[in-house]
């Protein structure tokens, strides 16, 4: 099942009374790849576990034109269809990647028998199929952060949040995380915070720059580097974002 | 069957490997007085133990617990039921509890050479209570802390509620924690059905308000987390007043005299009563031979035998019966409910005289029960008379025991002179 659109506007967010982390940001979230760019302390964080619902906001929230409260304890359809990737990747403690994995798909409300079957295909999907039965404690970075992406897609979640997936990773694999974002957002929303614009921006992707806890941009790859010389376009996109942040 | 994590990935069953032997070293160190072949005694006797079973369960739970804490930004959300994920953490740690607890149940039935009766419902249902409690209560460490300290904090938490209150002087606290039912049984006492229910009401009221209270700390929660946190505290706190208004004005022991409609008694010229799994035909015919001996050598013993340790009703001869007593310790127990003529305003010479009163008394009963003279526990004594009582006529010796038998039971008559 494809998903629709997940449309959330966030008047106002804060920890603390009178701090307010995010203030009027709308995000729109459809297939494929939103890049979620900002400075450190620019709330992106903050915006996918407000999306994700590990914490409630004042404004509005809708997924497939359906209307939702925007509070921390979302509606269990919602939960169902959104995956979120925090910036650091816990694994149960004393489990093996496909328990841990299959563990996550039934507190996500799926049986445990097709739990288990699916814990093997998102295990596959995100190349971990040898280190099933190694204790997800053991896995390396990187093996980690694709060990949490398969919990998220153990319960085909529709919507992924995935926050900083490629930081601190070496690149082989950064590649490797890309190339399974590659071939899990043909049918999925995957908004990506990220600093990286090297690796996780390409042509099709969808652009939000966030900065103060305001949206300064968001558009298309095109728009995002228009205007904007370079010789690559690695280059464009680092100079159009310090373009972007530098006026602050 | 499955599981959402494989029962091999449980800490309670490494829990158990020491959980075990430790069981039977307790069982070793608190050996009772007496053991009794009755189910609800090896029930009580067994909650002792429980100490051992209520930290496994509780340390168990901690682990788990702990495993779902540190993925506690995620858990808010699961689309899994709250109830059923506490119960998945909850479930394997509460059954390693009650499997450690029915070893140490196998421990006590073994050393009483097995057991008679009705199983007792309702000491059973105390301690599945307990387990709920300490079970609960590792959960809510597990959801609180980190484990470093979350599991030292479960364990010591347990011991220190279940023993700590068994020496407390305010008896409510002891029945809250339930050691107490240990030393509720006698062939004719019971466990006190208000010091059960203090327990049993207390420990799962609190063990659903600690469950609330790790729910909150695990983000697994319903409701809102200030609703199911008062809620949580209020049935810990609610589940104490209860639990100790119930208990008011027991006492140090949890125990009630047993219903003596449950007697089974053998009439005769001797009738004897006794409970269901202390009833044997030829203990009854023994006990009537060895009474109606005495009585006939002038022992003015009452003629109603009963399994009871109150003395002082002068129509009952009280008989403290363990099955699997030899004869001479059948003699010993019916003479032993002679009462043992400690005056206090007795002085000197007076005291000895009561002494040796007693002491010959004893032995003469005895020996004449058991049909030798002369064999009685205290026959040798040098306070007693025996050896020249016995060489008295029958009813000079009847005669001077009926004189000792009312000054060992009015401290107004003086002994009789040395036979």
């Amino acid at each position: 099942m494809t998903p629709g659109v997940l449309e959330a506007t966030i008047a106002d967010f804060g920890y603390r009374r009178g701090r307010a982390c995010l203030v009027d940001v709308a995000v729109e979230l459809s297939v494929g790849r939103t890049v979620l760019l900002g400075p450190n302390g620019a709330g992106k964080t903050t915006l996918l576990k407000a999306l994700a619902g590990a914490v409630g906001y004042r404004g509005s929230l809708s997924l497939d034109d359906v209307a939702m409260s925007p509070r921390a304890r979302r509606s269990a359809a919602y939960r169902g269809v959104v995956g979120w990737l925090p910036q650091r990747v816990i694994p149960f403690p004393g489990l093996t990647a496909f328990e841990h994995v299959a563990y996550v798909g039934w507190l996500k409300g799926m049986r445990i028998a097709d739990a288990r079957t699916e814990a093997d295909r998102a295990l596959a999907t995100v190349g971990l199929t040898a280190e099933r039965s190694t204790r997800a404690g053991a896995l390396s970075g990187g093996q980690t952060r694709r060990l949490g992406i398969a919990g998220v897609l153990v319960h085909d979640a529709r919507y992924l949040l995935l926050d900083e997936p490629t930081a601190g990773l070496d690149p082989r694999e950064r590649d490797r995380l890309v190339d399974v974002l590659r071939s899990i957002e043909a049918d999925r929303a995957v908004l990506v915070s990220t600093h990286d614009t090297d690796t996780l921006i390409d042509q099709e992707s969808r652009v939000h720059v966030l900065v103060g806890g305001r949206t300064r941009f968001v558009g298309s790859h095109s728009s995002f580097v228009s205007g904007v010389e370079g010789v690559s376009d690695g280059v464009r996109l680092r100079q159009a974002y310090a373009t972007m942040v530098r006026e602050d | 069957m499955r599981f959402p994590i494989p029962l091999r990935r449980r800490a309670v069953w490494w829990m158990l490997i020491p959980a075990v032997p430790l069981i039977v070293i307790v069982a070793q160190l608190s050996q009772p007085v007496l053991y009794l072949d009755w189910w609800t005694w090896i029930f009580a006797h067994s909650i002792l133990l429980i100490l051992v079973p209520a930290a496994a369960a509780s340390t168990g739970a901690a682990l788990d617990a702990s495993r779902l804490r540190v993925r506690r930004q995620e858990n808010a959300l699961t689309v899994r039921a709250p109830a059923w994920i506490l119960l998945d953490a909850f479930w394997p740690n509460y059954v390693g509890g009650i499997l450690a607890q029915a070893v140490a149940v196998a421990v006590v039935t073994f050393a009483a050479s097995g057991g008679r009766g009705a199983p007792p419902w309702g000491l059973i249902g105390a301690m599945l209570a307990i387990l709920v409690l300490h079970t609960a209560l590792g959960l809510a460490f597990g959801s609180v802390l980190r484990p470093v300290f979350a599991i030292p904090a479960a364990m010591v938490a347990s011991y220190v509620w279940l023993g700590f209150t068994g020496v407390v002087d305010w008896y409510e606290l002891r029945h809250l924690a339930g050691l107490v039912l240990e030393t509720c049984c006698l062939y004719d006492r019971q466990p006190a059905a208000a010091s059960i229910a203090s327990v049993s009401i207390f420990s799962l009221l609190a063990g659903a308000g600690l469950m609330l209270i790790a729910s909150v700390a695990l983000r697994i929660r319903v409701v809102s987390p200030v609703t199911a946190a008062a809620a949580g505290v209020m049935l810990v706190s609610g589940g104490s007043v209860a639990g100790l208004l119930i208990a008011q004005g027991l006492g140090p022991s949890g125990s009630e005299p047993r219903d003596e409609r449950e007697l089974v008694c053998t009439e005769g010229a001797v009738t004897v009563c006794l409970y269901p799994e202390q009833f044997d035909p030829t203990v009854v015919a023994s006990v009537q031979t060895m009474v109606q001996r005495a009585r006939d050598a002038g022992a003015p013993l009452a003629p109603r035998v009963v399994a009871t340790h109150e003395v002082g009703d002068p129509h009952v001869l009280p008989f403290g019966y363990v099955p699997g007593m030899t004869e001479r310790e059948i003699a010993n127990s019916l003479a032993s409910a002679l009462p043992d003529g400690s005056c206090a305003s007795d002085e000197g010479d007076l005291i000895l005289a009561r002494d040796s009163a007693y002491y010959t008394t004893y032995s003469w009963l005895e020996g004449t029960m058991l049909g030798t003279p002369g064999v009685g526990e205290y026959a040798d004594y040098s306070e007693s008379y025996l050896p020249a009582l016995l060489e008295r006529s029958p009813g000079e010796q009847a005669e001077w025991i009926a004189a000792a038998l009312a000054s060992l039971g009015d401290c107004d008559v003086l002994p009789p002179e040395a036979p």
